[in-house]
C-alpha cells in the first residue's frame, strides 16, 4: 500500500511569554491509503497539535519549526496559505472536531453551512448543493434530513450534529479525514451508534482516517494501526493487534492496564502514576513516571527502534523489563 | 473578492430573511417588536423617519420663506408653533429639522459604523502590527475630548452640514472599532472559526461570513444609542455656530436663534428643543430594546 501521508520529524512549538512549549517534539507517522490510523495519548500529549499542524490551523503562538509532512508527494509545510485553502483544506484533508456543538457557526442553519462548503469547493449552484447535502445527510443517517436541513446547531442533539459534521467533512470527497476525538463529547450509547456508522462509512467510501482519541477501546474497534503519543513524541507504534496483544513500552502497558472493563466492580484500578508535567530535557520523556526506569534512560536521546516487523518503540529497557512488567501486571491479561 | 463578499451577504442574510424560509429569525423579530422598550422606540423613530422623509408634504409652509410682518407671532391656528424673528413658520422648520437629524444619523453613524466594523475586524482578527497601527490611531483620536476634536475638525473644514457628517464619522468610528475588536478577539478563538478555516474558507470569508454576523450585534445596539448622542452633538455644534449655518433649519441652530428672545418668544427655541428630546428618547428606547434582545 502506498503511503498517502508521511509525517517526518514534525516539531511544533508554542512560544508563550518567552518560554517555549514543545507540544509536538519529533513525530514520525504515516497513513496509507484506506487505512485508519489511531493516535492515542492523554490530554496535553500533543495529539490535536499534530492535527492542527497538518492543516496549518495552529493558534497564533504555535509554529511548525521542523519536519516534513508529505501528502500525495507534496510537502504541506511548503504550500502557500492560498494553496492550502484551495488544494488541501476541505478538499483533500478535512477534519472532524471534538465538540460538534461549538464547531458549527451558531448563527446559520446546518443546511446553509454544508451547502456553503459544497459551493465553495465544487462550484455548484444553490439547488444542486442542497440536493447533494440532503443526500449526504441521508448517508450519515441524519433522521428526517429535509427538515434537519433548516435547523440551527443548537436545535439538534449531540449525536445528530456530529453526524452533520461528519457529513460536512466528507462532503467534498477528501482523501484523508482527521477525526479529532469525534465521539468524546457524546454520551455512551450515541457514541456507539456514531462510531459504528462512521466505521461503516469509512470502509464504504474508502477514505483514510487519522483518528485522534484517548480512548483505547475506540482505537481497538476502528483502527488498523496505532501510534501511542506521550509528551509530544511517539512512544510506540504498530498494528493494532500487535500493540494490544503485546505492548512493549511501559506507558502503553500502563494505559492498557488502566482500562476498567477488565476489573471487578469496586476493585482498585492500576493507573499510570504521576502526571504529564515534568519532562526531562534529555533522554526518555516518560522517565519520571516509568516503573522500570534506571539511570541509562536519561543518558542520551532515545530513538524509535523496530522491535518486530511493523512494531516500533521508544524505550531502551523494554526487553529487560518485560518479565518485570509481566509479573507486575499479571492480572491484566486480555486487556480491553 | 468583493463580489463574493456581496454575494455572501445577499445569499446569507438578505435572501433567506425575506424568502421567509427561516422561522427562527422571524421569531427573533417578533420578540423584538413585543418588547415594550423597543416597541415604543420603533414607533417614535418610525414617526420621526416618516416625518423626515415626507417633510415637504407635511410641512405647512416653506421653512425658508420670510415674512417680516408676522415676526415672532405666538402659536396660533395658522402657525401652530408660532413664527420666528423673520416670520418663518416654526413647525415647518422643526419638521425639516427632523430630516436633517435623520440625515446626520444615517450618514454620520453609517460611515462610522462601516469604518469601525472594518477596522475592528482587521485589528482583532489579524492582530500584530495591523492591530498596533489601527489601535494607535484610535487611541490618538480618543485622547482628545470629543467635542474639542469635532470643533477643531469643523474649524479646519469650515462649517456646514456636509462637513458635520464627516466630522462626526471621524470621531465616532473609534468606539465601533474597539467594540468589534474585543468581540473578534474572543470570538476568533471559538472552535467554529477553526473549523471554518479547516474546511477551506479564506480569511475574507471567515471574517465576513463567519465572524462578522457573530460580532455585529453589539455595534448595532451601540449605533442606535449613538444616534441619540450624535443628534445632541450636532445640535450643540450648530448651537455654538460651527455646525449647520443659518438659515438651515437645524434644531440646534434654531435654538441658538431663539435663545436671545426666550423671554418674549419662548416658542422659537422650545419646539426645536422638544424635537431633539423626542429623537433622543426614541433612539435610547430603541437601543435599550436591542440590548435586551442581545442579552437574551
Amino acid at each position: 500500500m502506498a503511503n498517502l501521508l508521511e509525517i517526518e520529524n514534525l516539531r511544533t512549538y508554542f512560544e508563550e511569554n518567552g518560554s517555549i512549549v514543545r507540544a509536538v517534539d519529533g513525530v514520525d507517522l504515516s497513513v496509507s491509503e484506506t487505512e485508519v490510523v489511531g493516535l492515542v495519548g492523554e490530554s496535553g500529549s500533543g495529539k490535536t497539535t499534530v492535527a492542527n499542524s497538518l492543516l496549518r490551523i495552529l493558534p497564533e503562538a504555535g509554529k511548525i519549526v521542523a519536519g516534513r509532512m508529505i501528502f500525495k508527494a507534496i510537502n504541506i509545510r511548503e504550500l502557500s496559505e492560498k494553496e492550502m485553502q484551495s488544494k488541501i483544506r476541505g478538499t483533500e484533508i478535512s477534519m472532524i472536531f471534538q465538540d460538534p456543538q461549538v464547531s458549527l457557526n451558531p448563527l446559520f442553519t446546518v443546511g446553509e453551512q454544508i451547502t456553503s462548503v459544497l459551493k465553495l469547493h465544487q462550484h455548484i449552484g444553490r439547488k444542486e448543493a442542497r440536493a447533494k447535502a440532503i443526500n449526504l445527510f441521508r448517508k450519515v443517517e441524519v433522521s428526517d434530513p429535509e427538515s434537519r436541513f433548516r435547523s440551527y446547531p443548537h436545535e439538534l442533539s449531540g449525536g445528530m450534529i456530529q453526524r452533520v459534521t461528519i457529513a460536512m467533512a466528507m462532503s467534498c470527497q477528501p482523501s484523508l479525514i482527521i477525526a479529532d476525538e469525534p465521539t468524546t463529547a457524546l454520551d455512551v450509547t450515541i457514541q456507539n451508534q456514531v462510531l459504528n456508522e462512521f466505521k461503516n462509512l469509512i470502509s464504504e467510501i474508502g477514505v483514510s482516517v487519522l483518528w485522534i482519541t484517548h480512548d483505547l477501546g475506540v482505537i481497538k474497534r476502528v483502527c488498523d494501526y496505532v501510534n501511542v503519543m506521550y509528551a509530544g513524541t511517539l512512544m510506540e507504534q504498530g498494528a493494532v493487534e500487535t500493540v494490544f496483544e503485546n505492548p512493549l513500552h511501559p506507558y502503553t502497558h500502563g494505559l492498557l492496564g488502566s482500562n476498567p472493563i477488565q476489573y471487578r466492580p469496586k476493585s482498585k484500578i492500576p493507573t499510570v502514576i504521576g502526571e504529564l508535567r515534568e519532562i526531562p530535557l534529555q533522554g526518555c520523556k516518560f522517565y519520571p513516571r516509568c516503573p522500570i526506569r534506571n539511570e541509562d534512560c536519561l543518558q542520551e536521546t532515545i530513538n524509535l527502534r523496530e522491535v518486530n516487523e511493523n512494531h516500533r518503540i521508544r524505550c531502551i529497557r523494554a526487553e529487560d523489563a518485560e518479565a518485570l512488567l509481566r509479573s507486575r501486571n499479571h492480572d491484566l491479561q486480555g486487556a480491553c | 473578492m468583493h463580489k463574493t463578499t456581496i454575494g455572501t451577504i445577499m445569499s446569507r442574510y438578505i435572501v433567506p430573511f425575506f424568502a421567509g424560509e427561516d422561522t427562527t429569525r422571524w421569531e427573533t423579530l417578533k420578540n423584538f417588536i413585543k418588547n415594550p422598550n423597543s416597541k415604543a422606540g420603533l414607533i417614535m423613530i418610525g414617526i420621526l423617519t416618516f416625518v423626515a422623509i415626507f417633510a415637504p408634504l407635511i410641512a405647512p409652509y416653506d421653512p425658508y420663506r420670510q415674512n417680516l410682518s408676522e415676526s415672532l407671532n405666538p402659536p396660533s391656528l395658522t402657525h401652530p408653533f408660532g413664527t420666528d424673528l423673520y416670520g418663518r413658520d416654526v413647525i415647518s422648520r422643526v419638521i425639516y429639522g427632523a430630516w436633517i437629524a435623520v440625515k446626520i444619523c444615517v450618514i454620520g453613524i453609517g460611515i462610522a459604523f462601516i469604518i469601525g466594523n472594518l477596522a475592528g475586524a482587521l485589528s482583532g482578527y489579524y492582530g500584530g502590527w495591523i492591530d498596533a497601527i489601527i489601535m494607535r490611531i484610535v487611541d490618538s483620536i480618543m485622547s482628545f475630548p470629543f467635542l474639542v476634536l469635532v470643533i477643531a475638525i469643523m474649524a479646519i473644514f469650515g462649517p456646514g452640514l456636509k462637513n458635520l457628517y464627516f466630522a462626526i464619522a471621524i470621531v465616532s468610528w473609534c468606539q465601533y472599532a474597539r467594540i468589534v475588536r474585543s468581540k473578534y478577539l474572543s470570538e476568533k478563538e471559538e472552535e467554529y472559526v477553526r473549523a471554518a478555516k479547516a474546511i477551506g474558507f479564506s480569511d475574507t470569508r471567515v471574517i465576513f461570513g463567519h465572524l462578522m454576523p457573530n460580532s455585529i450585534m453589539p455595534t448595532i445596539v451601540y449605533a442606535s444609542l449613538d444616534c441619540a448622542l450624535v443628534i445632541l452633538l450636532a445640535a450643540s455644534l450648530s448651537f455654538i455656530g460651527v455646525g449647520a449655518q443659518p438659515p438651515t433649519p437645524e434644531w440646534g441652530a434654531q435654538i441658538a436663534e431663539g435663545r436671545q428672545f426666550l423671554q418674549v418668544a419662548w416658542w422659537v427655541a422650545t419646539f426645536p428643543a422638544l424635537g431633539i428630546m423626542y429623537a433622543v428618547i426614541g433612539f435610547s428606547l430603541l437601543g435599550d430594546g436591542l440590548r435586551d434582545l442581545l442579552e437574551k
